[in-house]
């Protein structure tokens, strides 16, 4: 390798040449060796794996056993749309998701929008600090937290409760409060976070927008309402399209550290029952049909959404 | 350019609304109380935390009250009496330090192939990264293969399935990309290798991208539990987050720090509580200063794609 210059002329490359690239090449392919082997074998060799959702498959057959245990087709997918629990897992995932996106959505946008009117640089720096830091902190950090703030009897928010003259809430374990709980504790770890995708976008705006408004006497929400949201409108409906495509996760993480079996007919959701069914019980072609039930809906409605989208003009993801 | 844009963000507001109105309005102070209440929420339940960590006491009113007595006596139960606490920490602080290092490592070094201008058959293997942003086997059969692997109850398995993420490594591909030709030019006519290009010239011209994807896979390390709880067997191999889990759900080894061995009759809250407060702490301590990484990570990453 060393001493070769660049061939810079234009004639036909000779074989020592193109040996002579493959050793430049070659560098390169043993750098990339084993990048791809890694993601062959933890990602694609799983992704192959999801044939056992249509076969009868025993762990103990180990990996042959993906390959040679029998086929049962749809078998198991008819279990999960006939089981006992299966609308209330799906309407569980549907509800918790749309409650989501409906107050946690807009929440980024609108903080963003207000920290960009923070006139003191110094109380906004502050104030991005602070709002950025619960993202991150684990979910097994938060839920702690939030477990002993909400604890039934003495937890804080029960202390403040009891002092207003109220009765005492079990927060975690009432099915009528639990999801607020989990919407709310959910927004309040990522809006600051998340909020720093829209302050980007708006620092993007053309400034001299802005100016031609002051000419023309805009006050300061005219600003915000002509001139910022539409600005930003692009990411937002690309961020919409990943939500909607994202409908059917509803955040295991943080339902599986928060839930128990006081609030699973509210809380249950696709992921915790495929958790529990599949792979603690040991249901591994059970489980991973559900699995992918829940990758091909969501394949759809980012389509769908992506479609929607463009026709009412706000664009696409693609 | 991202990285100026960065700062311009972080430091000024729009200049033109200055010139608009010298006094705050009535909008300006609400906007202040909100945040200033929104912080208050975020800043309150550590607050509280802390708190009964010291004081040995869960009802507020008791925090302030005369006879309590301010006690740093559950961190030291936590972290020096308890066997089992130091252990899940050593064990996250392992997987961190040496998951990050091989982490940026290989994200470097696919990174690297990927930026460069040609190379036969780049295009597949960038299709067959980013393909796996989108679709994935899913939780079960990851975990057969990974048992297949027999990375049940195994150290690797806190670092090979995660080794490299796709999207950090795009971000440190477009990274590269943005590098002169005419550097690695100079150094091709002086016969240099590829591997002496990467480590001597781009990585070392890197540092800003790798400060911030190494800080994403730190903090991802830090605060993993989920792998930890469904491919280990042995509790001596939990992360700290399980550590902690175990601990303030379960009251598993509450027994060592409020038995007999104990000094002062400390309450399970206040062992609870500061156990939160020490897991909290290194990346409470080390956020201030690193947040313009991250903030710059996620900008690059963003705008780029």
């Amino acid at each position: 390798m060393k001493g070769r210059k660049h061939n810079m002329s234009i004639r036909r490359k000779s074989t020592s040449t193109r040996l002579k690239d493959m050793g430049k090449y070659g560098q390169l392919y043993i750098l990339a060796f084993l990048p791809i082997v890694y993601f062959a074998i933890f990602h694609y060799m799983p992704m192959l794996g999801i044939i056992i959702a249509f076969k009868d498959y025993n762990p103990l057959t180990g990996f042959k056993g993906i390959f040679t245990s029998r086929w049962v087709g749809f078998e198991y997918f008819k279990d999960f749309f006939g089981s006992y629990f299966f609308s209330r897992v799906f309407f569980n995932t549907i509800k918790i998701s749309v409650l989501r996106i409906v107050f946690g959505f807009p929440a980024p946008i609108i903080l963003a929008l207000l920290i960009n009117e923070i006139r003191c640089k110094n109380y906004k720096r502050i104030v991005q600090t602070i709002s950025y830091l619960p993202h991150f902190l684990s979910w097994v950090i938060v839920s702690s937290i939030f477990y002993i703030i909400l604890s039934p009897s003495n937890g804080f928010i029960n202390q403040v409760v009891k002092h207003l003259g109220g009765e005492t809430i079990n927060f975690l374990g009432s099915d009528k409060h639990f999801l607020g709980v989990l919407v709310s504790t959910g927004i309040w770890k990522d809006v600051g976070w998340s909020s720093i995708l829209y302050l980007a976008a708006i620092s993007n705006i053309d400034l001299s927008m802005y100016e031609a408004a002051k000419i023309d006497g805009a006050s300061r929400f005219q600003n915000i309402w002509y001139i910022t949201i539409p600005s930003i409108v692009s990411i937002i409906s690309i961020k919409l399209i990943l939500s909607v495509g994202n409908v059917l996760n509803a955040g295991f993480e943080q339902i599986f550290l928060l839930y128990s079996p006081l609030v699973y007919n509210v809380a249950d959701i696709i992921d915790t029952y495929t958790y529990r069914e599949g792979l603690v019980n040991l249901n591994y072609s059970f489980g991973t049909a559900v699995s992918l039930t829940k990758s091909v809906i969501a394949l759809g409605l980012i389509i769908m959404t992506d479609k929607a989208t463009k026709k009412i003009g706000m664009g696409g993801l693609w | 350019m991202a990285p100026n844009k960065a700062r311009i963000m972080l430091t000024k507001p729009a200049p033109v609304k200055r010139s608009q109105h010298t006094k705050n309005s009535l909008f300006d102070i609400l906007n202040m109380v909100f945040m200033f209440l929104l912080m208050g929420s975020i800043i309150i339940p550590y607050f509280y935390v802390f708190m009964v960590s010291i004081t040995n006491e869960i009802l507020v009113e008791h925090f302030f009250s005369v006879n309590t007595r301010i006690t740093f006596s559950a961190y030291k139960n936590v972290i020096f009496a308890n066997k089992d606490f130091i252990n899940a920490f050593i064990v996250s602080t392992g997987r961190t330090v040496i998951g990050t290092f091989l982490n940026i490592l290989f994200t470097c070094m696919i990174a690297y192939v990927l930026s460069r201008r040609v190379l036969p058959g780049k295009n597949i293997i960038l299709t067959m990264m980013v393909a796996t942003m989108f679709f994935s086997g899913g939780l079960i059969p990851s975990y057969i293969i990974n048992s297949l692997l027999k990375l049940n109850d195994n150290y690797l398995v806190y670092i090979l399935p995660g080794l490299i993420s796709a999207w950090n490594a795009i971000v440190m591909r477009n990274f590269f990309q943005s590098i002169p030709d005419a550097l690695e030019e100079a150094a091709i006519m002086d016969g240099a290798s590829h591997f002496r290009i990467l480590f001597s010239i781009v990585i070392p011209l890197s540092m800003p991208a790798i400060a911030s994807i190494s800080l994403f896979y730190a903090v991802s390390h830090w605060n993993s539990w989920f792998d930890s709880i469904i491919y280990m067997r042995t509790t001596s191999k939990y992360t700290l987050q399980v550590f902690l889990r175990r601990l303030v759900m379960e009251n598993a080894n509450m027994q060592e720090f409020t038995g007999d061995t104990a000094l002062i009759q400390l309450t399970p809250e206040a062992i609870k509580n500061a156990s939160i407060i020490v897991t909290t702490l290194p990346i409470v301590m080390v956020y201030p200063f690193l947040q313009k990484y991250f903030v710059k990570g996620i900008m690059i990453g963003a705008i780029k794609s």
